[in-house]
């Protein structure tokens, strides 16, 4: 059997077929076993094995030159979607060491819950190297379902039962929203590969701008629902503190870097199929009042929350609305900046979110803040873990939060986002104020008698901070690690 | 062309219907009216297997689940409930808003609509050879992403419904049982137990 | 050679009526059947033999009350029972009676699609609706109980349903049932047997759960729920559902005929006893309608009804596992034995 010349480079596919592998060999042996405890290791082991296939890819893609693509260009392996598929398996990855510390304590191991984590991670790979709109439709659904039950996880909770529904409910819409827009976009170009988007709207005879506008719109306001950009952002406080802690920083790196990969890859092309003049206008327009919005939206919101976890999804809001300005500055700069952003997002939530398991009943609650009270004293390690995790994501140098906020508004502001980007940096100054309030009442506010005491730390969870809290610093120190390794790349538009 | 306005009509007001009908198994009919002019459409085209599979698959199994659950819950309504005052009419507002701006843009549309004659010949006569070969051609991927995505719904809706099940029996968690025979066991009497309610 | 509307029309029409028609003696050869299978006599005073006796059955049914319930739901309550009987009879209209031109010089059927083999399928799914909503239209509870195990039911048998037609897909390699009759799909290839003989038990099975006959007949399991989805509906909108139930009967007969065994065409020994006699339109195809009509009425007086959950995991568990063994098995036969 010899086979047709549309299938290209298969090995591209290779990490996701691996997550996949994975997920079935995870469930099989879910089934067949009562040792739960090896699911975690099995689970991890997938995400490794396919990190360490995307890194082998990454690399030949580098030494090659050029974007390699399989099955007609419906799977891509460029710079885009090989740094984001990286980023994508670390955060899958620590989030899989996160869960199984608190396995037993969260009653999260019954033998689908890996699985899911795997299927979900699979997803957000096709979703950033697809090729084409119904491969990214796809890769959407299928992370989107598998977080949908995981975030409903938690048993006769009716808070998380209601963040899963909540969260279906509004994606489901928000689907519906996005394949109506792929298929005014089809209806407009007669394509549905980015390469032949842009292809048919740079014709001269292309007579179909005002349908292909409708269309990038609903793509864009579908897409927009899962990065969390204002308006479209109200699922998530609530989807966020309610779903089970581990799934809640799975959701902010993983569902979001994937997410925002699929973002930059749309609107890259669309802005540009749609070109210049004011129909061109409308889009970035349309895309920079929501991110205005968000970034408000995000931080004011934060700012009036007296629970952590629930402060942490409005500040996950407001890190949308900075990466927001990256897709928005658009480019080779604007991908690269957002990548750098997304990554070292990626540690600083999974470590804050891992201190803060430590800190919560066992039941999932108790995150107000005056739990924190004195913990600077009674856990210098663990606040001091958390007091550099919330000056990073505030911002301050020398962490990796200060360096991703700097490249993304240096971005905005090339690419002529400058109002944008001052809005962005007087935001930034409001979300101090929140970060800074946990760090004084872990320092400055004596506990009174009802302040649990935090538990000790299982030694994945462990393990899972030190990585994120050396990522900070380390990626805050030599930024260059991560940005010159990837400004070497052949990069989204190489290939078509 | 007159056939398609007929037809284009009966599925608008069908699509108004599953919104604005009060009662569930009113709208889910509706919906079902749709599905099948859709399937009319359709032949109307000459993709003719399109309309046969459109309606075995829509209107013969997914709405007549659909239906069932509508039917096993008894779903009514409920009444008034709490809202944000306007918001009602904002969501009428943004829907007229929103079909107004897509009607206006599908009339704007410079190009002329494709002779009939070139469809039905790019459709093959509607038969399953040019879909089969759409769905293992260009479409491979996604053909088989779309099995990914079917086993993590069946995977995700097993899991919640054994959890439940499990709780339910007073069965230990996470005791490792083999999870098959009991989901199907489960199954079934979650089924037979709506059916004796 | 095509037709004009008003030929197939009027073909349609002769169909409805030959079907319906049908229909009534069907009534009471399936009750005299039944009376000498359980050492009863059945029906025999109206006329001789009986042979009134579905006359005298229609008067009755349409000179009863028509009684409509307070609280049903009035619009579907009505829709249901013309829902059935309209795509009951939709379904057989797609089935050939005979090779082309073979009528009287006319073609004996009255659509000949492409998609014949899914026409039927559609239509015939389409028909649960009638039960489906006559059942919750009526606001009853054993209605609704009858309505939801048909949903159900159907729909867990429509996959090994399905699964048997895929076998005859593969072989045959069209889905238009005269070209299906032409090929037989028995002459292809010995190595096919196996699949096919399996895949036309599996058929056979599902299509009487389709049909909601014993031992599948839950629905209206007199015993248990009184008549299910028929319990509120009187005079003709009842005799309009037991005319669908036939209806659907006489369709899944002809539609296991013309797949399985060889539709419209006799047996070729016949050919050389009367020359020419195997190609006689309709004929043939009553004939084996006929087997499997008295195989339904056999049944129904041999076997006790299935328990829900039986019913449930002996669709799902066994027949569906069954009857995609069949179609992978003649899968691998095509693929690498032929």
């Amino acid at each position: 059997m010899n086979l047709p010349p549309i299938m290209g480079d298969l090995v591209v596919l290779v990490p996701v077929v691996t997550l996949v592998v994975f997920a079935a060999l995870t469930l099989l042996f879910g089934v067949f076993t009562r040792e739960r405890a090896a699911l975690g290791g099995l689970a991890l082991t997938g995400v490794i094995a396919a990190l360490v296939f995307t890194v082998f890819l990454w690399l030949q893609a580098r030494a090659g030159g050029v974007a390699v693509t399989a099955l007609g260009g419906a799977f891509r392996g460029d710079a885009l979607s090989y740094a984001f598929s990286f980023i994508i398996l670390i955060g899958a990855g620590l989030a899989v060491v996160l869960a199984d510390g608190h396995r037993v304590r969260l009653q999260l191991d019954q033998p689908e819950f890996h699985p899911l984590l795997l299927l979900a991670a699979a997803g957000g790979l096709v979703l950033v190297s697809a090729g084409d709109l119904v491969t990214l439709l796809l890769g959407l659904e299928i992370m989107s379902l598998a977080v949908y039950v995981l975030a409903a996880w938690r048993e006769r909770s009716r808070v998380s039962e209601e963040a899963g529904m909540k969260y279906f409910l509004l994606g489901a819409f928000a689907s519906a929203v996005l394949v109506y827009g792929i298929a005014l976009t089809f209806g407009a170009t007669g394509r549905f590969d980015f390469a032949g988007i842009a292809a048919a709207a740079a014709a001269p005879d292309f007579a179909a701008r005002g349908l292909l506008l409708l269309g990038a719109l609903f793509v864009l306001v579908g897409l927009a629902f899962k990065v969390a950009f204002a308006p479209f952002h109200q699922w998530l406080p609530d989807v966020y503190t309610g779903a089970p802690t581990p799934v809640t920083a799975f959701m902010s790196v993983v569902v979001k870097t994937a997410a925002f990969g699929a973002l930059l890859r749309t609107t890259g092309t669309l802005v540009d199929a749609l070109g210049v003049g004011p129909i061109g206008e409308v889009l970035p327009a349309v895309l920079a009042v929501s991110i205005g919005l968000t970034m408000v939206v995000g931080n004011f919101g934060a700012l009036l929350q007296s629970g952590v976890k629930r402060m942490l999804a409005y500040s996950a809001v407001a890190h949308a609305g900075y990466v927001g300005l990256a897709v928005l500055a658009g480019g080779d700069a604007g991908v690269q900046a957002a990548s750098y952003y997304l990554f070292t997002y990626t540690f600083a939530s999974v470590a804050a979110f891992a201190v803060l398991l430590s800190l919560m009943d066992d039941d999932d609650r108790g995150d107000r803040l005056e739990r924190l009270a004195g913990l600077g004293r009674r856990r210098p390690w663990l606040a001091a873990a958390l007091a550099v995790i919330m000056l990073s994501l505030a911002g301050f140098p020398p962490f990796a939060g200060f360096i991703g906020k700097a490249v993304v508004f240096q971005a905005a502001i090339a690419a002529g986002h400058a109002a944008l980007a001052v809005l962005g940096i007087s935001t930034a100054v409001v979300a101090v104020v929140f970060y800074a309030r946990v760090v004084m009442t872990m320092y400055l506010r004596e506990p009174d008698a009802h302040t649990p005491v935090a538990r000790p730390i299982p030694r994945r969870t462990a393990v899972v901070m030190a990585i994120g809290l050396a990522a900070t610093v380390v990626f805050g120190l030599f930024p260059g690690l991560w940005l010159d390794w990837i400004a070497r790349a052949p990069w989204w538009s190489a290939g078509f | 062309m007159a056939t398609f306005v007929v037809l284009a009509v009966v599925m608008v007001v069908g699509a108004l219907g599953v919104v604005l009908l009060k009662q569930p198994v009113h709208a889910a009919l509706s919906l079902v009216g749709t599905l099948l002019t859709l399937a009319v459409t359709y032949v109307t085209l000459e993709a003719h297997f399109l309309a046969a599979v459109q309606v075995i698959v829509y209107a013969g199994a997914i709405m007549v689940l659909f239906l069932f659950v509508l039917m096993l819950l008894n779903v009514q309504d409920t009444g008034p409930r709490r809202s944000l005052p306007g918001l009602r009419w904002a969501a009428y507002a943004a829907a007229v808003v929103t079909a107004t701006a897509i009607a206006a843009v599908a009339f704007w549309d410079g190009r002329p609509a494709p002779d009939p004659a070139v469809v039905s010949l790019h459709l093959q006569g509607g038969s399953a050879g040019g879909i089969g070969d759409a769905l293992f051609g260009e479409l491979l991927l996604a053909f088989h992403l779309v099995g990914v995505l079917l086993l993590t719904g069946v995977v995700g809706a097993v899991a919640l419904v054994q959890r439940r099940a499990e709780s339910a029996h007073g069965a230990p968690k996470g005791t490792g049982l083999p999870a098959g025979r009991d989901a199907a066991d489960g199954k079934a009497r979650a089924l037979a137990s709506g059916g004796r309610r | 050679m095509a037709e004009s509307l008003l030929t197939v029309f009027l073909k349609a029409l002769l169909l409805a009526v030959a079907l319906l028609g049908a229909f009534a003696y069907m009534t009471l050869i399936e009750r005299r059947i039944l009376g000498r299978m359980q050492h009863r006599i059945g029906p025999n005073r109206t006329g001789p033999f009986g042979l009134l006796q579905p006359i005298a059955d229609a008067l009755k049914s349409i000179f009863k009350q028509d009684i409509l319930p307070a609280r049903a739901d009035k619009f579907v309550f009505v829709l249901a029972p013309a829902i059935s009987i309209t795509f009951a009879l939709a379904a057989f209209g797609a089935i050939p009676g005979g090779p082309a031109g073979s009528l009287f010089g006319f073609d004996p059927w009255v659509v000949d699609l492409d998609i014949g083999l899914l026409y039927v399928l559609a239509a015939t799914s389409m028909g649960v609706y009638g039960i489906f909503l006559g059942g919750w239209a009526a606001n009853s509870k054993y209605a609704l109980l009858g309505s939801l195990r048909s949903a159900a039911q159907i729909i867990s048998y429509e996959l090994g349903l399905g699964l048997s037609v895929l076998t005859i897909i593969m072989i045959a390699g069209t889905l238009n049932l005269r070209e299906i009759v032409e090929i037989g799909v028995w002459s292809v290839s010995p190595w096919l047997w196996p699949g096919l003989a399996v895949a036309f038990v599996t058929f056979v099975i599902s299509g009487i759960a389709e049909v909601n006959r014993t031992p599948f007949d839950l629905p209206e399991a007199e015993q248990e729920i009184v008549a299910g989805y028929l319990t509120e509906y009187s005079s003709i909108k009842w005799a309009l559902f037991q005319m669908a139930e036939y209806v659907n009967m006489f369709t899944a007969a002809a539609f296991m005929s013309t797949l399985f065994l060889g539709g419209y065409k006799g047996p070729g020994f016949m050919n050389a006893l009367i020359p020419g006699s195997a190609d006689w339109p309709i004929v043939w195809l009553v004939a084996k309608m006929a087997i499997f009509m008295f195989l339904f009425i056999w049944l129904r007086a041999t076997l006790p009804r299935l328990r829900y959950d039986q019913l449930m995991r002996f669709g799902w568990i066994y027949l569906f596992e069954v009857a995609l063994g069949a179609a992978l098995l003649t899968g691998a036969v095509i693929a690498f034995v032929l």
